[in-house]
């Protein structure tokens, strides 16, 4: 019931309450409810007898913790030991936030090391600059990634966001940054081949994502089967933090960040959340087609992937939820090329994948949880009065298009299941952010060419 | 001194030179030999360009060398709390008083909640319950603070979290 506690203190209180617990099994269809019978006098203790341990208001500041060890290696084994029973760490070894590589980090910004950022839901932990530097310290980070970083969890904390309702849900969510503007390459961020997945000539992404992934955890609260419901985990443990494929966009075709206000060309990040991650071998393989039949064609193929039926009734937002998005279809720079190249723009293939997720009513019909929660939510309505074919989520414009991927016509990939509003956050660099560039370049080498 | 990475077992320049002495040692002796038996072949000098691989081991600056006991300072990363609310006062009894259900349908609420009541009903008579149909389902809207002050609550009991 450490879920309680955390999002209880979300609202402000110590992460303490009176409440009873009982096994998941109590609350599942036709339950045997004798154990409420049997602990009824629990209910009376927590309205009349139960204190609390914090009686009065304050801001709760940990002390610095001390590792020892008979030389620096077994100092740091003892520290990763010390993180993994506190439940501070993702399971893979951390490096110690020591001051010197903290403030090292926090030459990436200009911002006061005290300014306090966001509070991370759900256990509302204050990320201050420098603690949001902290994990990012022991995931190996370098000061140019603080920057987004700092971005990503000012967009955490945005109360519409609800990053405590995404982050205690029993699905498997996990954060999906995308950013735009020169700073993806300066940094090192992936944006074509192995994108979404581990690159030692992009290292930015993981570590980037895998501090996120400890603050989630350390100062959101949500550890796995205490803090957060999750039933299998956030899908991906060091998140999704990639560049928009920008240089190679077709002409026409706008940065993502530009539908949001941004102009061409701005440092930005945009949020959603995510709960499925699939491959979609959409086409390439040439069996005679012509390339204007191939990209129309493809699209059924994409849209099988995206047909999941709507959670609410009437249609609103996504698939699950209000106003929120369905999810991220990531295309690749040639396909969008090649789509580009025969007319497509990102507008129709919105508009054609929308109608295409259409699904007949009488199949829709056959959704039996879909339908029971529809006619719960609407007493009386006539199911025959319903849309056919029933759209799937409200508007084109719910789905989101991010060119990002290897540049082969085969796949494209789909982050589906979007479940809040995208907030986005302008990236602010500091004043030596060519110096920091720079050392880059001297310690990493020159930065790579994609392939 | 941490070393970046571990050198591959292959021939360095000197070995291969070396090698590649002994071999064209090897051919001059052959041909000096094969002198004695025959007339003196044709030597033709030609100069052949070999790529040499060369690998370089780069030292890559590690941790402080510390040959004796080390102590690390590092940070809580879960960070600063701040309590800015705090818990209701208990009631003294629940004999008159009103207790409200909350809830957000869940879970078999619509099981649990009405069992609830209805065992604490029995439990103090004189106590006024609200059932959880009354209220918002929204229970995390701030609102809801309001609605059940203004409902009269003296008390509320919310469920179901799964």
């Amino acid at each position: 019931m450490d879920v309680l506690k955390v999002t209880h203190s979300g609202l402000g209180f110590a992460p303490e309450l009176a409440f009873v617990n009982f096994p998941v099994t109590l609350f599942v269809a036709e339950s045997d409810l004798t154990p409420l019978k049997e602990r009824i006098e629990e209910f009376t203790y927590g309205l009349t007898k139960w204190e609390p341990e914090v009686t009065e208001t304050a801001i709760l500041t940990p002390p610095k913790v001390t590792v020892e060890g008979k030389d620096y290696e077994e100092a740091v084994a003892n520290m990763n030991r010390l993180f993994l029973r506190n439940q501070w760490s993702d399971g893979v070894p951390l490096l110690p936030a020591t001051k010197e590589r903290v403030d090292w980090i926090l030459t990436g910004t200009d911002l006061p090391r005290d300014k306090e950022i966001a509070r991370v839901g759900p256990r509302g932990g204050i990320a201050t600059v420098e603690s949001i530097a902290v994990p990012l310290a022991m995931t190996g980070g370098r000061p140019e990634y603080l920057p987004v970083l700092i971005a990503i969890v000012e967009g955490l904390g945005d109360p519409e966001f609800k990053t405590a309702s995404w982050q205690t849900t029993s699905r498997g969510t996990f954060l999906v940054a995308i950013v735009n503007g020169p700073i993806g390459k300066q940094i090192r961020l992936s944006k074509t081949f192995g994108c979404l997945g581990p690159d030692s000539q992009r290292p930015a992404g993981v570590r980037i994502g895998r501090a996120v992934r400890l603050i989630l955890q350390d100062m959101g609260g949500a550890t796995p089967g205490s803090g957060t419901m999750s039933c299998y985990g956030p899908n991906r443990t060091t998140n999704v933090v990639i560049s928009e494929d920008e240089e190679n966009l077709p002409a026409g075709w706008e940065p993502l960040n530009t539908e949001y206000g941004y102009a061409r060309g701005t440092n930005s990040v945009l949020l959603n959340v995510s709960c499925l991650a699939v491959n979609m071998w959409r086409r390439g393989n040439y069996i005679g087609e012509t390339l204007e039949e191939e990209q129309d064609e493809s699209f059924d193929v994409v849209a099988w992937y995206m047909r999941i039926p709507p959670k609410s009734y009437p249609v609103e937002g996504g698939g699950r939820g209000k106003g929120s998005p369905v999810g991220i279809y990531l295309i690749n720079s040639l396909v969008a090329e090649q789509m580009a190249s025969v007319g497509w723009t990102k507008e129709s293939i919105r508009q054609t994948l929308w109608e295409r997720t259409h699904t007949p009513l009488a199949e829709y019909l056959t959704y039996g949880r879909e339908v029971r929660k529809l006619k719960y939510d609407n007493p009386g309505i006539d199911l025959a009065t319903l849309p056919d074919p029933m759209p799937m989520y409200e508007k084109p414009e719910n789905l989101l298009i991010a060119i990002a991927g290897g540049r082969h016509p085969s796949q494209n990939f789909w982050l589906g299941e979007g479940r809040a509003v995208c907030p986005t956050a302008e990236i602010q660099l500091p004043a030596i952010w060519d110096q920091l560039i720079a050392e880059a370049e001297e310690d990493l080498g020159p930065i790579p060419i994609d392939p | 001194m941490a070393k970046e990475k571990e050198a591959p077992k292959e021939l360095s320049r000197r070995e291969f030179v070396k090698g590649a002495a002994v071999g064209a040692a090897a051919v001059a002796g052959a041909g000096a030999l094969a002198s004695c038996a025959a007339p003196t072949p044709e030597v033709i000098k030609e100069t052949v360009e070999v790529p040499v691989e060369v690998t370089k081991i780069v030292e890559v600056p590690g941790p402080p060398g510390e040959a004796g006991p080390v102590t690390l300072e590092v940070p809580d990363p879960s960070g600063a709390f701040e309590v800015t609310e705090l818990h209701a006062p208990r009631l003294d009894t629940l004999e008159g008083k009103t207790i409200c259900m909350l809830g957000n349908e869940s879970w078999q609420q619509q099981r649990t909640s009405p069992y609830i009541q209805e065992l604490l009903e029995k439990m103090y008579p004189t106590a006024t319950f609200i059932p959880y149909t009354e209220f918002p389902t929204e229970i995390n809207d701030k609102k809801i603070g309001g609605i059940v002050k203004d409902a009269g609550c003296d008390a509320v009991i919310i469920g179901n979290a799964g």
